[in-house]
């Protein structure tokens, strides 16, 4: 889990410029998704990849004869679709793996990758937080301690899901480790920054 | 070599190309997005390596079968 929950980041490194982070702001968590959330497309991916695997064999079994004629074009054909399917598996690859969250000490940063070249950042103030809550539902989540974690707030919302997008107080960020601890921390930054601003 | 061949080797090259820009285009994404010690350079050179694997295994068979 340590390689997908990072602490203690040099916010000074030339690859945080983008985040625009404010004068003496530190980062405190990297998080990434977790990997299982990448599983469905990893299982789309073997399926796509053994499918014209089957279509030769039983092609072999049915015609042989006319099999070999053809074989520079099948070669061809094959290396093609191999080559789409690799680009579209590291394309996906990319899009789950650069959607990363940032906790700082004033902020939270959602940096959600969206296809190629274009990506989204969503920041919320830790003093809009007015509470975070943990959600796993099923045996994966649970077995591999990874979820949702919906973040109640005082400024507009970016959940995905249609009932909660743009409604006030909803910032949902799927699939991410151990969500228990980071929704503890987040808690526990906007209580610190809370009794800061109060002495 | 005749018409029909030249035309499929045509659409070939074609894809290989657009397959080649937008690999092109992921190198650029990494190298602009990526973050200190994460896994993309490993990860973009497995991925290189198993594209290069396809295209050499592809042309080479390709390449010899012509001769025969």
């Amino acid at each position: 889990m340590s390689h997908l929950i990072e602490e203690e980041v040099d916010a000074n490194d030339q690859a945080f410029l983008y985040l625009n982070l404010h004068a003496d702001e530190q980062i405190l968590f990297v998080v990434r998704h977790h990997w299982a959330g990448f599983l469905a497309t990893i299982g789309l991916f073997l399926a796509m990849f053994v499918f014209p695997l089957l279509i030769i064999f039983v092609g072999k079994l049915i015609a042989a004869n006319q099999f070999s004629q053809y074989y520079s074009f099948l070669v061809m054909g094959l290396s093609g679709y191999y080559l789409f399917l690799l680009t579209f598996l590291f394309g996906s690859w990319l899009d789950f793996y650069y959607d990363v969250i940032f906790i700082t000490g004033e902020r939270i940063l959602n940096v959600n990758q969206k296809g190629l070249l274009a990506r989204e950042i969503s920041e919320l103030s830790l003093e809009q937080v007015q509470n975070v809550s943990a959600q796993m539902e099923g045996f994966l989540r649970s077995y591999f301690n990874y979820g949702n974690l919906i973040i109640e707030t005082a400024g507009k919302g970016t959940s995905e899901d249609p009932a909660q997008h743009g409604l006030q107080g909803y910032f949902n960020i799927n699939d991410i480790p151990d969500p228990n601890r980071i929704a503890r921390v987040i808690l526990e930054l906007r209580r610190r920054n809370a009794d800061e601003d109060n002495i | 070599m005749s018409l029909s061949n030249v035309i499929i080797l045509a659409v070939y090259a074609g894809f290989l190309l657009m397959i080649l820009i937008i690999n092109l285009l992921y190198f650029f994404q990494v190298f602009k997005y990526r973050l200190p010690g994460d896994a993309s350079i490993p990860i973009l050179i497995i991925h290189l390596a198993l594209i290069l694997t396809i295209l050499v295994v592809s042309s080479l068979y390709l390449g010899i079968s012509s001769l025969l």
